[in-house]
């Protein structure tokens, strides 16, 4: 079943009086529970596909469909229920909400779905156990380490068991250490079902998916691999 | 209520911000409150010194004619008498009441055992109890028809005068010397102020009937005549009807202003009426700037918290909030600040006001500053005016951010 189907993305930037194309023509398709990575430079469009694949960003143009959605055809309330429900996104930066703790963050998107607070506690309580952080709960995220925020990310970003999980260089800000556990975790859940892709510089992870997309100037160059 | 509590701790943790918000709100929650409150108080005591001396009221008095009449000259004293009381009744319909007095002023030796003070002295009738407010204290009476009609020898004194000879101890029913004749206490008046005051003070006022103050001084005219208005817009007519009635019955030129001295205590009263509508626009004005002021403080700080905050809408819409939601939590967050700042303006205003009830005062200020009291209902108008501002200050930004896809708010961080 195809889960991505992308066709002429480009995305356009005024910055300054220029225009920036961070993403030119783009076409990919991705089929459900696939494991892929998306290499590139900096400035190469990689994060820009991210953010448009997981809604967070809209086109300049091109069609995107979702689950067989044209996502472009969806009014604010709607997108935000497909982020919602049907995309999980890890960001590198991690993005936690400051003033929370670690289960409330990860009970965040839980929230906007409406889930009674005893539900949704025992869900974040059961996702924080899985990421191996069940003594961290009341932790703040300035309380945690850098691996250890990413995995509150993690945990938040399968919170509401979405389809795709899309991580951008989740492992960009960590130790080695730290990295192969994100790495691994992700795996993990790519096993289970899921749909992952994950942007990276790092080559050792994009080695473990079967499909590596390779990015430059804002187009897709290579496609290794062959989707399921 | 998951929200609700979420947005608590949110708040707890600015508590920086957050407490300058809800201190603009207690400040102007106070202000206007502790402004109104005063002021509708000031309203009350004035109001209640005029009541005190009594309402719609003109004195009449004795004077000198200056236009010669019906043969005699110029310059005769005019003596008003006992027998003008009903005269004037049956002559002047526009009148309500019409009692008369004989007022002798501060220098009547008043005893009581070893106690003496020197006190006015007013021989009048029972129409006073109603016309110049002389409402006994509790346990006593005023003079009543019975003691005019017998001459009686009983007095009722005014709250000071009582207060000079007996202390804290029981004045009623006491024998009390005036002229070196005795007396039976019968009532003590309530403590009052009053907007005005002639021969002596009210509160030192000692009242006896008017037969026995006749009987014991022994004058034959009396001091003034008190006209009670039914009609405030009459007066006119009533005043020319006072110098036609009295003009025929002493015989003098009813166009002769100066044959009557007329205390007209209506002017007074509405001269402090005039001041009181002066003191309203007063503090309709500096309740209003001030509510201005608040408001435009309470809806700059909202306005930059939610600015600064809009990563955290792009965080949130990024994780499945809808527009709705994120405008939600910004009304409940600009509510949530907004009540606690109420809250604590209301209880400081009520805490100042009981203090300032129970702060001892000269009797002339306290008639005055009344007993200020929490207006709760405008309380609530201005903390859900300050809400408002606040929720509405908090939602444009709000919704702003949450028109933008989540990337842009979140790449600003």
């Amino acid at each position: 079943m195809t889960m991505i189907e992308m066709h002429a993305i480009t995305r356009e930037y005024s910055t300054a009086g220029a225009v920036v194309r961070a993403l030119v023509d783009t076409d990919l398709t991705v089929e459900a529970g696939e494991y892929v990575s998306i290499l590139g430079p900096s400035g190469s469009g990689k994060s820009t596909l991210m953010h448009i694949l997981g809604c967070l960003d809209s086109p300049t143009s091109g069609t995107y469909h979702f689950e067989g959605r044209d996502v472009s055809r969806l009014n604010r309330t709607e997108m935000a229920h497909v982020r919602n429900q049907g995309i999980g996104f890890v960001f590198q930066r991690f993005h936690l909400l400051p003033r929370s703790t670690a289960l409330e963050n990860v009970a965040t998107p839980l929230r906007f779905a409406r889930w009674k607070p005893k539900r949704r506690r025992q869900r974040a309580q059961d996702l924080l156990e899985r990421v191996g952080l069940a003594d961290r709960l009341s932790h703040r995220p300035a309380e945690l380490s850098g691996g250890q925020q990413q995995r509150v990310a993690i945990a938040r970003a399968l919170a509401m068991s979405p389809r795709l999980l899309l991580a951008d260089e989740p492992t960009g800000n960590l130790d080695t250490q730290a990295g192969a556990e994100i790495i691994e975790l992700l795996e993990e859940v790519n096993r289970e079902g899921t749909t992952v892709m994950v942007v990276t510089h790092d080559g050792a992870l994009s080695e473990r998916t079967p499909r590596v997309v390779r990015m430059l100037d804002g187009k897709i160059e290579t496609v290794t691999g062959l989707s399921r | 209520m998951g929200l609700f509590l979420s947005q608590l701790r949110d708040l707890w943790s600015e508590k920086g911000r957050v407490g300058w918000v809800a201190l603009g709100v207690a400040w102007g929650t106070l202000s206007l409150t502790l402004l109104v409150g005063f002021g509708s108080s000031f309203v009350r005591g004035a109001n209640t010194t005029i009541e005190n001396f009594g309402v719609n009221l003109l004195r009449i008095g004795g004077g000198a004619t200056t236009r010669p009449h019906k043969g005699m000259s110029a310059g005769r004293p005019i003596r008003l008498r006992p027998e003008d009381e009903p005269w004037l009744q049956s002559q002047v319909p526009e009148a309500e009441a019409v009692a008369l007095e004989y007022s002798s002023g501060s220098g009547n030796p008043v005893r009581y055992g070893e106690q003496q003070v020197n006190a006015p002295l007013s021989g009048c009738g029972s129409a006073f109890l109603e016309l110049r407010g002389m409402i006994p204290q509790s346990g006593g009476r005023f003079i009543n028809a019975m003691d005019v009609e017998q001459h009686r020898r009983v007095c009722f004194l005014g709250h000071r005068t009582k207060q000079r000879l007996f202390g804290d101890a029981a004045a009623v029913g006491a024998l009390v010397e005036i002229d070196g004749a005795p007396f039976t206490v019968i009532g003590v008046r309530v403590p009052t102020v009053t907007v005005a005051s002639y021969n002596g003070d009210d509160r030192d006022k000692v009242c006896i009937p008017h037969t026995t103050f006749r009987d014991l001084r022994g004058w034959t005219g009396i001091s003034f005549l008190f006209v009670k208005l039914q009609d405030p817009d009459m007066k006119r007519r009533l005043i020319r009807s006072v110098y036609t009635a009295l003009g025929a019955r002493h015989g003098f030129d009813a166009r002769d202003e100066d044959a009557l001295d007329v205390q007209d205590y209506l002017a007074i009263q509405d001269m402090v009426n005039g001041m009181l509508d002066g003191n309203r626009y007063f503090n309709g004005i500096v309740g209003f700037f001030g509510l201005l002021v608040a408001m435009l403080g309470v809806m700059n700080v909202m306005h930059a918290m939610v600015e600064e905050r809009s990563s955290e809408i792009g965080l949130c819409m990024a994780l499945g909030a809808t527009p709705r939601d994120v405008a939600q939590e910004r009304v409940v967050e600009g509510l949530l600040v907004t009540l606690l700042g109420g809250a604590l303006g209301l209880a400081t205003c009520a805490g100042l006001m009981a203090l300032i009830r129970q702060v001892p005062l000269e009797a002339e200020v306290r008639a005055y500053l009344g007993d200020p009291v929490l207006s709760m209902e405008l309380g609530l108008v201005v903390v859900l005016i300050l809400a408002l501002a606040g929720c509405v200050a908090g939602w444009f930004p709000a919704r702003r951010a949450a028109a933008l896809d989540p990337i842009s708010t979140l790449r600003e961080e």
